[in-house]
């Protein structure tokens, strides 16, 4: 019957079972068949949860466990602090240490002095509670983690096998790199699909020390300096994550996103929130928290593919994405989110203007692209969620394959930057195409990127304001890409492609990454309006039970419905006759003849003598007397007009003020108390209306938004638990 | 079915006749410049005749990727069009017409001429430049009309020149800059004057220039169209007010020698950016 009840757990215990396993195997082959084997079965097992989840006609799957639950994840969570406490102490930094202490306190605080959390009702909880919970967002994340990780799973036994034999002296082993590599999977999974907050704060503490261990596992002192940011900057977080689950613990007496999201007009539990969309930063590398994401550059390149793409930054949006539509009233604070995501979405797009170290490049983009997710969250209207979704999305997919594709090219050419990669179309053909894919995809419409920054942007007219940043951070986005897919394929005329050799492993895995960018990227307008609109929805007016403003759900609704009027099929068309036509005319009718070389101020070197002298190249031209020049033109990266350095100190300084405008609109939020009567204008019928078969929800939520807080207390106790985990009980 | 056939019909329509109002308006504004330095100018159908040779010469090509991104420009340039005309989101036609211009630029790119390349940085920050300017002005529409449909804005009332004065100057410095005239012609001028003469395109040649020709005669006509929504309560006077713009950056044209592409980022996002913002804003506080 509840198949997935057995099929969940194991898909997180899996890949840290598998880890282990790794970790023991000290036979190479044998490890690469255990883990192409684990990515099978990660990939498999995401999507039957997600199928099986949604069984009940797209309703939250849950399932719900007794109160000594609760311990066992406090436990857990202690354990892990504890653990990185040990770390601190052995690479003797005071700071992490001070973190891990204060995070330590924090936790076992409700554990020694349970009479102080109690919330409203005034008695220690020991109700059963929901452990796990996968509504959408969860599904999305599932998807996102368990396929783009497991083809970066793939990808890595190629590239590892290659690593070893120039990694540099002092380098973790290959058991090592699985062992933290694959549990780093399984913890991302366990943590978008936990309820309870002592679980997410243990999946969370999780991947923060395996990214401290992978960023660190090639050795030396400068890795190890930026794997120790890594964790530093982590664990401020950390200490801001333990800090708002108190809050919430102190206002409710539970520690569940659920209760969260029922006691959202409670001061305090909005406090919480802030808190834990501030820890959210620190994962997600907004700014001013970005260093420690450029840093683990360092790492091997699958690392850098996983940190991006499939975990890590992503469980911090996934945490801002979930708390912000329950509080879309508390606009005076949410806007601030808003402002911190535009703010480094303008700035990442600005500085990767900047660079020419293509994995920095990619680094920024992802900063960028982040808080563009966090703005989504922070406007809050359907709308944007749908963009953010979509975002979050789209951008796994396209980042994880240009990240592998960067650490391929890397291997080869032994450089990423992208001045180096001139003329690769015709040195790594296949790599070339898959990044050139990748970075397409990034810009041309009707990609999934392009389309959810689309919608991005039609959401933010919300706020006339945030449109600067949003303006100039997609402008700024095209020039970089331009750049660099220009740099990619600046060659000059060969007949044919060589034919690339690579490892199968990463041929395959690139392949599929490639073929799913193009899936999506053809069917984008579909997924939009069929998954991820009808989420947004559903997230704002059914499953958090919130009457939503209503002439923003209607005007989103329109937009909306505007939006799928959107004939890619016209673009489809457009360019598939005109590639026959090309194809027929300029691809297959091209002759030899018409091929003429550029002009280049002098006569063009002739080929006998770019084949007898090495330093010669093909586009070099004879000028006075018949000496040689070089006619090499790099990139424009803005040098002596920004300074990273400076930009990067003035951007961190805005986002700390907005920052601290966060917390202190959050501490007058409560003060000011004009929440107090809950939502006076909010008018409780159109929820009805919209409600799915299960009227007992809807009455008891529609009871909810009628009481203020002070009722709440009576209710509490007599709330029927509506969820289906009981039903099914 | 009936439906259907009559779509075609119109799409096809515009297709064709999109490009030969570009060529008209290309000859006025060259007859125009002719006038304002004292000679008579070209004939009306200059454009065609140079579109004519330019198809009956020999094709030559560097490498058939350059090929490509001719024939990708020139598509999209049509999609953007059509969906112009179709009255799609406006915002989307915006993004569809800046990645044709990226196809040019990536053309430029793909070549081994130091000058093609340099055309085509300078092609970009051009688009950096002018990107923020339009998208400022489609969300000036949407306040307007309360949709990015481009179909909307027929519904309105009051002419958008009265409401957006600022937004319609910024809107001329943006496409004095996509249309290459000078002081802002730094990517393909078609006069000495520049450092650089015909930068991205300089390796296109024959038939495939004859394409790039074609997709801007495509560009001129599109950002008419544009010119003449501000006043599209009645057709003539928009067209009064296009033709007024264009007279506007023929002179622009024929005034000033050249600046710098870094001075022109700056002046893009301060000047016209903020004009563009200042109305914006006054629209959003109305």
């Amino acid at each position: 019957m509840e198949l997935i009840k057995w099929v969940l757990p194991v898909l997180i215990a899996l890949p840290l079972a598998g880890g282990v396993l790794a970790g023991i195997i000290t036979n190479d082959r044998v490890r690469n068949a255990l883990v192409t084997l684990l990515a099978v079965l990660i990939a498999a097992g995401g999507i039957a949860v997600v199928y099986l989840s949604t069984a009940n006609a797209g309703q939250p799957w849950s399932l719900t466990v007794d109160a000594k639950w609760a311990h066992i994840g406090g436990a857990l969570e202690l354990a892990i602090i504890a653990f990185i406490l040990l770390v601190a102490l052995r690479i003797k930094n005071a700071w992490i240490a001070l973190f891990a202490l204060l995070q330590l306190i924090g936790v076992a605080i409700p554990f020694i002095i349970p009479e102080w959390f109690t919330g409203p009702s005034g008695i220690v909880s020991h109700e059963a509670f929901e452990l796990f919970k996968i509504d959408n967002l969860s599904r999305i994340m599932l998807l996102v983690s368990c396929c783009v990780g497991a083809a970066i799973l793939i990808f890595s036994i190629g590239y590892m096998q290659n690593h070893k034999h120039h990694a540099p002296e002092g380098a973790g082993s290959l058991q090592r790199f699985y062992f933290v590599f694959l549990s780093f999977l399984g913890l991302m999974i366990g943590l978008v699909v936990s309820n309870h907050l002592s679980f997410f704060s243990f999946f969370w503490e999780g991947t923060t020390l395996c990214s401290y261990a992978l960023i660190g596992q090639d050795g030396g002192k400068a890795r190890s300096e930026n794997a120790v940011r890594a964790l530093l900057i982590n664990s401020f977080g950390g200490v801001l994550l333990v800090l708002g689950v108190l809050a919430l613990r102190y206002a409710t007496g539970h520690e569940t996103f659920d209760q969260l999201a029922m006691h959202h007009t409670l001061p305090m539990v909005l406090l919480a929130a802030v808190l834990l969309s501030i820890a959210a930063f620190t994962k997600s590398a907004l700014f001013p928290f970005q260093s420690w994401l450029l840093g683990a550059m360092v790492a091997p390149t699958p690392v850098s593919a996983m940190l991006h793409a499939a975990t890590m930054v992503k469980a911090g949006v996934y945490l801002v994405m979930r708390l912000m539509p329950n509080f879309h009233d508390d606009v005076r604070v949410t806007m601030v989110v808003a402002f911190a995501g535009a703010i480094t979405f303008l700035g990442g797009a600005l500085l990767a203007c900047t660079q020419s170290n293509g994995k920095r490049v990619l680094a920024y983009s992802t900063i960028s692209n982040l808080g563009l997710v966090v703005t989504c969250a922070g406007i809050n209207s359907p709308l944007a969620y749908a963009a953010g979704l979509a975002i979050i999305s789209f951008h796994a997919i396209s980042k994880g394959l240009l990240f592998l594709c960067v650490g391929r090219i890397e291997q080869k050419i032994g450089s990423r930057d992208i001045e180096d990669m001139d003329g690769l179309m015709f040195k790594m053909p296949f790599t070339s195409i898959m990044i050139l894919i990748g970075m397409m995809s990034m810009l041309l419409p009707p990609f999934g990127m392009l389309l959810s920054k689309w919608l991005a942007i039609e959401a933010t007219m919300r706020s006339p304001f945030l449109l600067v940043f949003m303006v100039l951070g997609s402008a700024l986005t095209v020039y970089f890409w331009a750049k660099w897919i220009g740099r990619i394929q600046h060659t000059g005329y060969h007949p044919t492609l060589p034919k690339e050799e690579l490892p199968s492993s990463m041929k395959f895995s690139l392949g599929l990454l490639a073929l799913m960018v193009l899936a999506t990227g053809v069917t984008t307008m579909l997924i939009l309006n069929k998954v991820f609109v009808p989420m947004a929805e559903s997230a704002y007016s059914l499953d958090t039970g919130i009457c939503m403003n209503l002439d923003s759900l209607k005007s989103s609704k329109k937009l909306l419905t505007e939006a799928a009027t959107f004939p890619a099929l016209i673009i489809f068309g457009a360019v598939a006759i005109a590639g026959i036509i090309h194809y027929l005319i300029c691809w297959h009718g091209f002759k030899r003849e018409w091929v003429r070389k550029p002009f280049l101020c002098g006569e063009n070197v002739s080929s006998e003598e770019v084949a007898s002298d090495s330093e010669v190249r093909s586009y070099d031209f004879h000028s006075v007397g018949g000496k040689i020049e070089h006619s090499h033109v790099t990139n424009y990266y803005f040098h002596g007009i920004i300074n990273e350095k400076l930009t990067t100190g003035i951007l961190n300084w805005a986002a700390w003020l907005i920052i601290l405008v966060l917390i202190g609109n959050t501490l007058t939020c409560g003060k000011s108390s004009g929440k107090a009567p809950v939502r006076p204008a909010c008018n409780a019928v159109p929820a009805v209306k919209e409600c799915p078969a299960d009227p007992m929800q809807c009455k008891s939520k529609i009871e909810n938004q009628q009481q203020t807080p002070c009722d709440r207390q009576s209710a509490k106790q007599t709330k029927p638990q509506t969820t289906e985990g009981d039903q099914t009980k | 079915m009936m439906e259907i056939l009559k779509n075609i019909g119109y799409a096809v329509l515009v297709l064709v006749a999109t490009p030969i109002a570009g060529m008209l308006l290309t000859s006025f504004d060259r007859k125009l410049s002719a006038r304002m330095q004292g000679r008579i100018g070209p004939s009306w159908l200059q454009p065609y005749y140079d579109l004519a040779k330019l198809f009956s010469k020999k094709p030559m090509a560097l490498h058939r990727p350059q090929l490509i991104y001719a024939t990708l420009h020139l598509v999209f340039m049509m999609v953007a069009v059509l969906m112009l005309a179709m009255g799609c989101d406006l915002l989307m036609v915006l993004f569809v017409q800046a990645f044709s211009m990226i196809c040019l630029v990536l053309g430029g790119m793909s070549v081994r001429s130091p000058y093609s390349w340099i055309g085509s940085q300078r092609k970009i920050m051009q688009m950096l430049g002018v990107e923020p300017v339009f998208l400022v002005m489609i969300l000036a529409f949407y306040l307007q009309s309360n949709s990015f449909l481009g179909s909307k804005i027929w519904t309105m009332g009051s002419p958008l020149l009265l409401t957006m004065p600022l937004m319609f100057l910024a809107f001329l410095c943006a496409i004095a800059i996509e249309l290459e005239k000078s002081p802002f012609d730094l990517a393909s001028s078609h006069h000495a004057h520049q450092e650089i003469v015909k930068g991205v395109t300089l390796e296109y040649s024959g038939p495939f220039l004859g394409i790039i020709e074609i997709a801007h005669f495509y560009e001129i006509a599109f950002f008419f169209a544009l010119m003449m929504a501000f006043w599209h309560t009645n057709l003539l006077i928009g067209l009064a007010v296009a033709l007024a713009g264009l007279i506007f950056m023929s002179v622009l044209d024929n005034s000033f020698a050249r600046l710098t592409p870094n001075w022109m980022l700056r002046f893009m996002w301060t000047a016209p950016l903020s004009m563009a913002l200042a109305n914006l804003i006054w629209i959003w506080v109305k």
